[in-house]
């Protein structure tokens, strides 16, 4: 799965290790990365990491959350892997993600929803990809209290925000020979601004006359997916109804520990999981690895390196046949348990 | 609720050219989307054709300050589509900040 016309990659020498921004990030998030680097390892992937700082560690040494360092590194190498960082809560303090989002312009947030062997769910043959808009919408964080006890927040919507989008949503379907999109909003109640989203939508869908076109309220939309989601393929939302059908998506693919992302600007792209820092599990080995994991297979064809996203996915597939699980999908193994599991079907 | 200056959103295809203060209203950001684009450094993205400009003073101002801010602006050839005035309750910021 790429979006190849939409970002324009930094070129890199064929003949060199690809060099790529990462991102430990906090909590539970140094341990997944130490567990894709030991498949990569396994793998023979190479790739020339490049350490930026982000997160919590840069708030506790007096920093801001996401320097300005870290912005041009991405901005110049052109691909960013991150792992969830936290957001200090009640400490008046950004998220980082949303602020890498924000100043690098990833405006399109993309998250495949698939089923995996081994995972049972009520779920079969789920084949979704999400296109969430990551800009704008009610995340431009335009907030007052405007008189005591009433607050005001601003839902920004722009018609080049909703084109960009759909464009990138049908883009995909066309390079990906997928047969229909379907753009999810809330129209009928927010007839300005969810009323902009759907109509540039409807415009851009006349461009690509050979895929079909639906629009859903996003309600409909979620009782949909539980009962009828065969009949989805692409879905294309602003930000916050992306934010949210995208995690229910994800507990239908098994939970948050299986759902890859990644978010794509015109120059550059940051690979991460959905699922946050979870750092009350830091250091107890038992975090499943699976969505970090598949994140960065979503890099690894974005790099070109099709063979390697293959055999990594090949075998994680192979592995949770196996029935080798990490607890949060039924399983005992722990994440080293699990990596190992991994590392030693790629060496077979 | 104590006010202490106001965020006016000024209609301009660049980052509007306004003066670094009006009266004891100081201007401390210019942004875009809801992203800071001034002071630098500005992201790379294409601007939409609204800029949110905030003016602030640590000291209480009156209403009559932020009219006479806007009146400035609109002398400046710049249209204005809307301002929010941004209140303190006891030194807590009622309002957010930008990306």
């Amino acid at each position: 799965m790429e979006l190849n016309s939409l970002v324009n990659r930094t070129k890199q020498s064929k003949n060199m290790a690809q060099k790529v921004c990462l991102i430990r990030g906090d909590g539970t998030g140094p341990e997944l990365v130490d567990a894709v680097e030991k498949i990569y390892q396994a793998a023979n992937v190479s790739i020339d990491w490049v350490e930026v700082e982000a997160g919590l560690k840069c708030v506790e040494a007096g920093k801001p959350i996401v320097p300005d360092e870290t912005i041009e590194k991405i901005r110049e190498i052109g691909v960013a892997f991150k792992a969830p960082m936290t957001t200090p809560i009640g400490k008046g303090s950004v998220s980082p993600n949303v602020t890498l989002r924000k100043r690098l312009d990833l405006y399109a947030c993309v998250r495949p929803v698939k089923s995996l062997p081994g995972v049972v769910t009520p779920f079969k043959d789920l084949d979704l990809v999400i296109f969430r808009e990551n800009t704008e919408d009610l995340y431009a964080q335009i907030e007052y209290i405007v008189a005591p006890g009433v607050a005001h927040t601003i839902k920004l919507i722009t018609e080049e925000g909703s084109r960009r989008i759909a464009k990138a949503a049908f883009e995909f379907a066309k390079e990906n020979g997928r047969k229909r999109v379907t753009a999810v909003h809330k129209a009928n109640i927010m007839k300005i601004a969810d009323g902009m989203f759907l109509r540039v939508c409807q415009e851009v869908a006349k461009d690509y006359p050979d895929i079909e076109f639906y629009d859903n309220i996003v309600d409909n939309q979620c009782m949909q997916l539980i009962t009828k989601w065969k009949d989805y393929d692409v879905l294309v939302l602003p930000n916050l109804y992306g934010d949210i059908v995208s995690d229910l998506a994800a507990g239908m693919m098994g939970g948050l520990g299986l759902a890859p992302g990644a978010n794509y600007g015109t120059n550059c792209a940051i690979f991460e999981a959905v699922h946050g820092s979870a750092p009350r599990y830091a250091g107890l080995n038992k975090v499943n690895p699976t969505a970090l994991l598949l994140t960065s297979s979503l890099m690894l064809g974005h790099l070109g390196m099709h063979d390697k996203k293959k055999d990594i996915e090949g075998a994680l597939d192979a592995t949770l046949a196996k029935g080798i699980k990490t607890y949060d999908i039924g399983g005992s193994a722990t994440t080293t348990e699990f990596t190992d599991a991994i590392c030693s079907e790629l060496k077979s | 609720m104590n006010l202490h200056g106001v965020d006016v959103y000024v209609r301009s295809d660049d980052i509007p050219n306004l003066d670094e203060s009006y009266g004891n209203l100081r201007l401390l950001f210019m942004s875009n989307r809801g992203t800071k684009v001034f002071p630098p450094p500005a992201p790379k993205f294409k601007f939409i054709g609204i800029f949110r400009c905030r003016f602030f003073s640590e000291s209480e101002v009156t209403d009559q300050e932020v009219d006479q801010l806007l009146t400035e602006i609109t002398k400046q050839g710049y249209k204005t589509s809307q301002f929010q005035k941004l209140f303190m309750l006891d030194g807590v910021k009622q309002f957010s900040e930008p990306y």
